[in-house]
């Protein structure tokens, strides 16, 4: 039985990811500071851990790689490599190589060797190069894993082999007898080794004896020193174990000792039950890889046929599907279905795979504690609260209510601490981006100094995953487009350097992200020009600011002059904001010409819970989520009217809103018909605003969202479901779904 | 039996991994992220029989722990084994005159560790 270290492959996969960015962030410093030793061994450690975990794991592709990685930062630590630039741009897009090496191994895929392949060449022309110009044997650029591994393969003498052949042949136990003289380093108590432990290893092997006394090299008793080993033995061993295995006795002082052994060829021919038993349970060789080898990879090893006559044999062999249909068992489209079939199950078990390995946290155990503690006392509050259950009387009340309000401190405190455990510093998603704004400031030839923030803020993993991709965008966006050119910068009055600003900071219940450049802002003419030509305004409709800026997140809108590498393709901002609103946040724009621009993602801390006010029309209670709460009113008979082609609206100071009434919505029966009579919630999405009408305000609490879609189906207008407090369902209303409702209601009414 | 084993690694998977294989052989584990934690275990009073140490470490490397654990009064004899890469030659020998007694070669198998640790496991 084997031990099965499969289940540590997520964990694995984690660090790596932490070790990659350890050497990105390390790389980018290392530019700055060529010489720094103490970040060279930092990448170096790295890099290591990832080669050497592989390994273990068998992604021997994502170890070979890195290996070479590591050949190059040991030669830079060593000084007989420069950390030049065209060094640190190999060195990080071979970071991105073990990055796509590594995702491969974790979704079973193959590497993507049309990327790999050319790196590692290079890093291996890289390697080579200043081997030659040190014109010094670089031990480093030389090592390969393959053959250093001693123990691994071994070269037998031709004597040992073609006996142990004629043992095969007869099943008789070939026994050799050995004579072994070793003489161990004095030193070999201070490394904790017992030479009595040795022999006793031999003595396993077969029958061991003792000859002589070395009497030459006995220190006399003034001289003996009880912490030094001044003894020397030599035995003779009988043995049918192979000689490697009496070398693998001695392998931790073989290097250090004076050993010798030797084959006694004249006693060959010893048999006797022991030796017979033993060959039996032969012990196992250290090293040994049980994976068994392609035929062809074992006849190219042996020397038998060229690789190039391997891959020749190989490329006339027929497919199964081409015999298959040669011989008229099968139709080509049943082959043609069934290997697309293959693929896709192929494809859904990567995806599978893909997504499981993906759910793995890491939690400090300091969290844990807190979380076991706080359970402890939940326990200890639920015993006391039974306890009173059993013998209550009217008198007790006081305690019940105090013992109840010690519950609610335990529960909140819990779901913090739960809350808590999936919180991850959101530095973790800033990491990427010094790598990203370097090669920008490359491409666009534009000098960029970028400043992270409050890296340390936390927040919920699913939010973090998330917005990785939003936030690249609107880096790209700043690098691209806000950030001008040095020249421009320079006539401007600025300087050359530009500087976009990630910062992270939490603001209520919700943590923002602004991404901050001083560059040229966001041009106003040019915005509604476009927005002109795509019949999204009229030159009529004098927008403000305020609402000339949000129609860069509309779907297909770019300003850029050219499309460029980096951004300005037409998608984007628009993705952006639904991805951000995807994780019921919101992006806001501020922007001064000449001056920069910020963008602000709000976002709610965890996705699971939200801040909500409860509403009630008729029977029914629904959740509004409160970020999206501007105010709450009741309107006046004659502020609401009913406008033709945009159904009813209420006039709140002088700004028209749709009024969509809940009750209509959703089929229920209100308390109110007359919006005089009902209140008005005026809520807000992406700058739109929709005055929903209900009976009654109930209050505010926290909700733990449950997918509708998951558990009944995707309604119109609703974000989820909830359980209340006495135990009904309540829904979460969609704002975004709300507004859209209204604008259709209001189309179908015109 | 109940024999102890400090595991010395600053990748947790390895420690994770190494942890898993010797507690599921019967032995009790002691974990240190670097030289420097396991020392301060050590100071305060674990007291393994048998070390097993990463060399490329952080604060405190392996050859710096071993140096370290030699010096102290209880862990003369030891057995302390490291783990190495195959192209660690030069850190073998480092190891040994640091006072190591064996090395575990990277990749291995849980299965040949368990069987290097019985080699030189104090009985």
């Amino acid at each position: 039985m084997s031990i099965d270290l499969s289940k540590f492959q997520g964990a694995f996969f984690e660090e790596s990811a932490e070790h990659i960015a350890t050497m990105e962030e390390g790389l980018l410093r290392l530019e700055q500071q060529p010489g720094d030793l103490d970040l060279l061994n930092r990448i170096f450690r790295a890099a290591h851990s990832i080669k050497g975990n592989a390994g273990m794991f068998g992604f021997a592709a994502v170890g070979e790689f890195t290996h070479k990685m590591e050949n190059i930062l040991d030669a830079l630590r060593n000084g007989q490599m420069e950390a030049d630039k065209p060094l640190i741009d190999l060195l990080l897009e071979a970071t991105d190589g073990v990055k796509g090496l590594l995702e491969a191994a974790r979704t079973d895929a193959a590497p993507d060797e049309a990327t790999v392949g050319p790196l590692r060449a290079r890093l291996q022309a890289r390697c080579s190069g200043s081997a030659a110009a040190a014109s010094a044997p670089s031990v480093a650029c030389d090592a390969s894993p393959a053959r250093e591994a001693p123990h691994v393969t071994r070269e037998t003498s031709p004597e040992g082999a073609a006996l142990c052949v004629m043992r095969d042949a007869a099943d008789e136990p070939c026994v050799t007898r050995y004579t072994i003289h070793w003489a161990p380093d004095p030193a070999v108590f201070q490394r904790g080794i017992d030479p009595s432990r040795i022999v006793r290893e031999l003595r396993r092997l077969g029958a061991l004896t003792a000859k002589g006394v070395d009497l030459d090299h006995m220190p006399s008793l003034e001289e003996l020193d009880a912490n030094r080993c001044a003894r020397s033995w030599t035995f003779t061993l009988e043995t049918d174990h192979p000689r490697e295995e009496i070398e693998d006795v001695f392998e931790f002082v073989r290097d250090t000792s004076d050993l010798t052994i030797t084959e006694d060829r004249d006693a060959l021919s010893v048999t006797s039950e022991h030796f017979r038993r033993a060959s039996k349970n032969p012990s196992p060789v250290m090293g040994g890889d049980g994976a068994q080898k392609p035929l062809g990879q074992i006849l190219v090893e042996e020397g038998v046929v060229s690789s190039d006559a391997l891959a020749q044999a190989l490329s006339q062999q027929k497919r199964l599907g081409e015999i298959l249909v040669e011989q008229q068992v099968a139709t080509p489209q049943q082959i043609t279905q069934a290997l697309e079939k293959q693929q896709k199950l192929g494809q859904a078990a990567q995806a599978q795979k893909a997504a499981a390995a993906a759910t793995t946290i890491r939690v400090d155990t300091d969290k844990i504690d807190k979380l076991i503690n706080l359970v402890g006392e939940l326990v200890i509050t639920q015993s006391m609260l039974s306890d009173l259950g059993t013998r209550f009387s009217a008198d007790k009340l006081p305690v019940l209510q105090e013992r109840l309000a010690e519950l609610e401190r335990n529960t909140r405190e819990i779901q913090e601490r739960v809350m808590a455990v999936r919180m991850m510093p959101i530095g973790t998603a800033f990491n990427r981006f010094p790598r990203l704004v370097r090669d920008l400031s490359a491409k666009n030839g534009k000098q960029i100094h970028l400043v992270l923030s409050g890296e340390d803020t936390e927040l919920d993993k699913t939010v973090i995953e998330s917005i990785g991709d939003p936030l690249t965008h609107l880096v790209r966006n700043s690098a691209d487009h806000g950030l001008e050119l040095p020249d421009e910068r320079v006539a401007a009055g600025k300087p050359e350097l530009g500087t976009i600003t990630l910062n992270a900071f939490h603001e209520g219940g919700n943590i923002c992200i602004t991404v901050a450049d001083d560059g040229r802002g966001l041009n106003r003419e040019k915005i509604l020009a476009k927005a002109i030509a795509q019949g999204l305004v009229t030159e009529a409709d004098k927008l403000p600011d305020e609402q000339i800026w949000p129609l860069i997140f509309r779907p297909g809108f770019s300003t850029a002059e050219k499309v460029t590498d980096v951004s300005g393709r037409g998608v984007g901002m628009d993705v952006v904001k639904r991805n951000i609103e995807e994780l019921g946040g919101t992006v806001s724009i501020k922007t001064e010409a000449g001056k920069g621009t910020t963008f602000t993602l709000k976002l709610p801390l965890t996705l699971a819970i939200i801040d909500g006010l409860t509403v009630r029309v008729g029977l029914e209670t629904y959740i509004v989520p409160l970020l999206s709460v501007v105010e709450s009113i009741q309107p006046q008979e004659t502020s609401v009217k009913t406008v033709v082609g945009k159904g009813e609206v209420v006039n709140v100071r002088g700004t028209y809103h749709t009024v969509v009434r809940l009750a209509e919505a959703f089929g229920v029966k209100a308390d109110a018909t007359d919006p005089a009579q009902a209140i008005l919630v005026i809520l807000e999405t992406e700058g739109e605003r929709v005055a929903v009408m209900v009976d009654e305000l109930l209050g505010q609490q926290q909700v733990v969202i449950k997918s509708l879609e998951k558990n009944f189906q995707k309604v119109e207008g609703l974000a989820g479901a909830t359980i209340l407090g006495d135990g009904a369902v309540g829904f979460i209303l969609d704002v975004r779904g709300l507004i859209e409702l209204a604008r259709n209601g209001a189309a179908m009414a015109a | 039996m109940g024999k102890t084993i400090l595991i010395v690694d600053d990748s947790a998977t390895m420690r994770q991994m190494v942890s898993f294989t010797l507690t599921g052989a019967g032995f009790d584990v002691v974990e240190a992220g670097d030289g420097q934690e396991a020392v301060g275990k050590l100071n305060a009073g674990a007291k393994p029989n048998l070390v097993i140490t990463d060399l490329n470490m952080p604060k405190m490397d392996g050859i710096s722990f071993i140096k370290a654990v030699r010096g102290m009064a209880g862990f003369k004899f030891t057995p302390v084994l490291m783990l190495t890469t195959e192209s660690d030659e030069n850190k073998k020998k480092e190891g040994q005159a640091a006072g190591a007694t064996g090395w575990i070669v990277k990749p291995f198998k849980p299965e040949q560790m368990l069987q290097v640790i019985a080699k030189v496991m104090p009985s």
